[in-house]
Formats: structure tokens, sequence, C-alpha cells
């Protein structure tokens, strides 16, 4: 309450006065000597003389101006939807018309709105597939992006850990690689970056983080046989660099982006109990794990891969001629390696049907060098590739001593051509 | 051994084993290391009816030639044993 002890004083009188408190019923009313109200009263005075305490609720305030049949939203409402426009609605939002949907999102209150409720919204269920939702939704309501955000995922998000999120193994091809943002014409490499794998991680790696009693002992000992195996052998078996794209690698296994990724691993000759299970379970492996046995697996399988890609005969058949191949590579060598007795032939003056013999010879063994070496190039594709290359670089190294050899025959015909004679004129038999 | 070197003017006698010298024509047909093929024009040797021998043949390739004589008469056309020549680069 205001105090009156410091009472505006009247031109009338310079005398003090105190003001009057006149009781009309409950209601206090501040009079001014004389009996008429001024201008000078404060709203305290007001309020007390409509009855009304400081305490009162504007309710009640609107009760007594006869707007009981209004309440402040409606009041509201009126004003907004008589006066304002949709931009000016969006502007009091603090919104423009290209605010993302995110954004709306947020002024609604929605970003702590579960993926359940959200689901609830669209119509959906939780069990439904990704594919199912983002083709249900509006496409300008929810993206895949909003999605994987809503789950709590972003766009590099690994596989495992979108599977980690009670997805299945039954997500396609296509919304695996989404959620890797990625596409089909993406490179194989790419898509190996993404799931951080390396490539020279060797089945040592792989049985030191599986469960060697989930392999028997036969699988595991021709396993261990794999250990230089890379991830670069399996790309090979399928005729592929890593700079083919993802869709290569599906066409080569058959299979399109609408396949779901369990066939693809089945493809890989990954089962689905060996790796999707595992993180479904969530049994002692995290997503790093997982993707490392991703990664492996590829590369123990293979041999499993090759073998109904290669019929075994015609396997056996290209490592026997191999290896035919590199014995008479062998005899290259010795030949040449008996230089001395070339020189001997050139020295005993032979003649000119013998060296050229004896040149046919050669060449006929350079025939026989490129054949090995093709045969070597098209076993390289096999697993003893690796085996067979280290025979390649002893065959090229050979050729070089071949090489060699040539040089030491170019020399011993020139020292030849120097002791010879003129000749202008030449005999041969050519007896009709 | 016999030394023929690029762009060397030599001529060339062939043995054909028997008396020619009835024939009207004679010549050596050739095969150049390229596969190029064509004849001189040859004669029978005064002294030796058993040889025919071309002129001042240049040798433009190396690598290994083929030559072969033929002869011809009006009742005959015949040619001999291939042979095989090495015409080696000079210095």
């Amino acid at each position: 309450m205001a105090n009156y002890s410091g009472c505006p004083v009247t031109k009338k009188s310079k005398t003090s006065f105190r003001p009057v408190r006149t009781y009309i019923g409950h209601y206090a009313v501040m009079r001014a000597p004389g009996g008429a109200s001024t201008s000078s009263y404060t709203v305290d005075s007001l309020l007390q003389a409509l009855g009304l305490s400081d305490q009162v609720a504007v309710d009640a305030l609107l009760q007594k101006q006869g707007l009981e049949a209004l309440n402040i939203d409606a009041l509201l409402q009126k004003a907004l939807l008589s006066s304002i426009t949709v931009d000016g609605l969006l502007k009091a939002l603090g919104l423009t018309t290209s605010s993302t949907v995110d954004t709306l999102l947020q002024k609604l209150g929605l970003t702590s709105t579960t993926i359940d409720s959200l689901l609830k919204k669209l119509g959906v269920s939780t069990s439904t597939t990704i594919d199912a939702i983002i083709g249900a939704a509006p496409q300008e309501f929810i993206t895949v992006d909003t999605l994987i955000k809503k789950l709590d995922l972003s766009t590099s998000t690994t596989a495992s850990a979108l599977l980690s999120k009670q997805l299945t193994s039954s997500i396609t091809i296509d919304t695996f690689l989404k959620a890797l943002d990625l596409s089909t014409e993406s490179t194989i490499d790419t898509l190996l970056q993404k799931l951080a794998l390396t490539q020279g991680i060797s089945i040592d790696t792989l049985l030191t983080t599986t469960q060697e009693a989930q392999l028997s002992a036969d699988t595991l000992l021709s396993k261990k046989q794999l250990v230089q195996a890379v991830i670069d052998t399996l790309l090979q078996s399928f005729g592929l660099e890593e700079s083919a794209t993802i869709n290569a690698l599906l066409q080569r296994l058959n299979l399109n982006t609408s396949y779901s990724c369990s066939a693809l691993l089945q493809k890989l000759q990954i089962t689905v109990e060996f790796v999707i299970d595992v993180v479904l379970s969530g049994l002692a492996y995290d997503i790093d794990a997982l993707l490392k046995k991703l990664a492996l697996s590829t590369i123990w399988s293979v041999d499993a891969v090759l073998t109904p890609l290669l019929p075994f005969e015609k396997k056996l058949e290209l490592d026997s001629r191999a290896i035919e191949g590199f014995e008479e590579g062998s005899e290259v060598t010795e030949r040449l390696e008996a230089g001395s007795e070339v020189v001997e032939e050139f020295e005993a003056g032979s003649g000119i049907t013998e060296g050229l013999e004896f040149d046919s010879e050669v060449v006929r063994e350079f025939e026989l060098r490129s054949e090995v070496i093709g045969e070597l190039a098209l076993s390289s594709k096999m697993i003893q590739g690796f085996e067979l290359s280290s025979k390649m670089i002893q065959g090229f190294e050979l050729s070089s001593k071949m090489i060699q050899g040539f040089e030491l025959s170019s020399k011993v015909i020139k020292e030849l051509e120097q002791s010879s004679k003129i000749t202008n004129k030449i005999e041969l038999d050519s007896w009709l | 051994m016999i030394n023929v070197f690029v762009g060397d003017t030599v001529d060339v006698v062939l043995d054909v084993g028997c008396d020619v010298s009835s024939t009207s024509v004679q010549k050596i047909k050739y095969k150049k290391p390229n596969g190029e093929s064509g004849a001189w024009d040859a004669t029978v040797l005064g002294d030796n009816p058993t040889k025919i021998k071309a002129d001042n043949v240049v040798f433009d390739r190396a690598g290994q030639w083929e030559i072969q004589a033929y002869v011809e008469s009006p009742s005959l056309k015949s040619h001999g044993k291939i042979v095989r020549l090495l015409v080696k680069v000079h210095l």
C-alpha cells in the first residue's frame, strides 16, 4: 500500500491535512478532502475501490469486466488469426519458409521425441523396416539423414552400429549403403575405408579375435595356411581392383542392392550366425571387433570362394603346368649357364646352319618362357599366387640371365667378325 | 662361316646340282626377314653349268634371308632347295 505520509498538498491550502478513509461495506474508497475522486489515485487504491486485493487474479478482473466468456487463449487466437499472415506466424516462431524440418521439429519441441513417438507420428511401428519408413514417410517430412540422426547415428556410422540399433540383417544392401553414405558407384576401397577395414589384417588376427571353438580343427588348419592372404586376394579372385565400384562387386556376386545384407554375407561365405548374431547378442564383441571380423571373414573365406569358382581339376592342371613351366625354365637357365659351349660352337667355326639352329632353339625357349609367364599370370589369381609370384620373380631373374647369355653370344660374334675376311661372293647349295 | 652384312654387294652363287645350261630362265628367288619376296636374274656359270649366279646383289636388311634357285625351260619349271642366310648388322 502507498505511504500516505507524503501525500500531495493541494494549492488550496498550505496547511497539512490527513486523507479521510471511508469504508463502504468492505470497499475502501480513497477520497480527497471535500468528497470528490481525483486522478492522483494509485492502482492499489483503485483495486481497493473495486473490492479487489492485490492478490486477486487477472481472471477475477476480467470477470469484473464482463469477460467471463472469453479466455486468454481464445482472445489471443482471435487476435492472431484475424491479423497475422502465415509469414507473420513463421516469423513469430522464428522461422522462415526455408527453415529445415529439423528446425521446425525443434520449434515444436520434438527434439526430445523418442524414435518410438516419432514413428507413431508417422503411423509406423517399430517393427517396420527402414525401407518401409522411408517409403511411407513423405520425403519432405523425414529424410534418411534425419532418421539416422533420430536413431542417434551419423551418416558415417558403420553398418554394425546400425545393426546394433536392433535392426536385423534383413536390411537391404541399399539401406546399408545409404547408412554408410555410399552409393553403388562408390569404390570398394571407399567401402573398406568406411568400414575401417585394413587390407593387411592377417588370419592370425582373426584367430586371436575369434572364438576358435567355433571352427573345427580341419577348418582351423586350412585357415592357418592362409596367414598371408589379404583382402586383395579376394578381390583378385573376383577379377576386381579396389577401385572397382561396389556395383561391380555386387554384379560379380550376382546380387543387387535390393538383396539383404544377409544374402551378401552368405555370398561372401560369412554366416549370419557368425557375424550378425554376435552383434545382436552383444556378447564379447564390440563394434570394432565386428568390423575386424567382417574384414577377416572375407579373407579366410577366399578358399571357399575360389573353390566353386575354379574347378579343382582345372586348378590342379594349372598348378602342374606352372610347375612344368618352371622346370623347363630351369633347363633354359642351365643352357644359358653353359654359355661356354656356345662360345665353343662359334669358335669351332661351325656352319651357318648350326648357328641358325641354335638361334631358333633360343627363340623357342624364349617362347617357352613367355608361355610360362603367361601361365603364371593366369595362375597368380589362385591361392598359390603368392608362392608363384616369387617363382615369377625367379623366372624374370632367369630371363635377365638369358639376356646376359645373348650379350655374351653377341660378343663372340663380334670377335669372330673381327677376324673374318671380306666376303664378295657366297656359294650355297640349292639343288634342284 | 659366311659373313654378309647389311648393304654389302656380293655375288650369290647357287649350286643346283645338275647342268642347267639348257634352261632359258635362271633366277634366284629370295624372301627378306620382313617377309618381302622377289627374285634376282641369274646366269649359268660358263665354267660350271651346275651353278647359277646373281651378280651385285645387295642385302638391304639384317636378319635371316631365304634364297632359292629357280630355272625354267620349255619343258620344265624347277625350284632348288631353300637355303637360309643370316645377314648381320655391320659396325
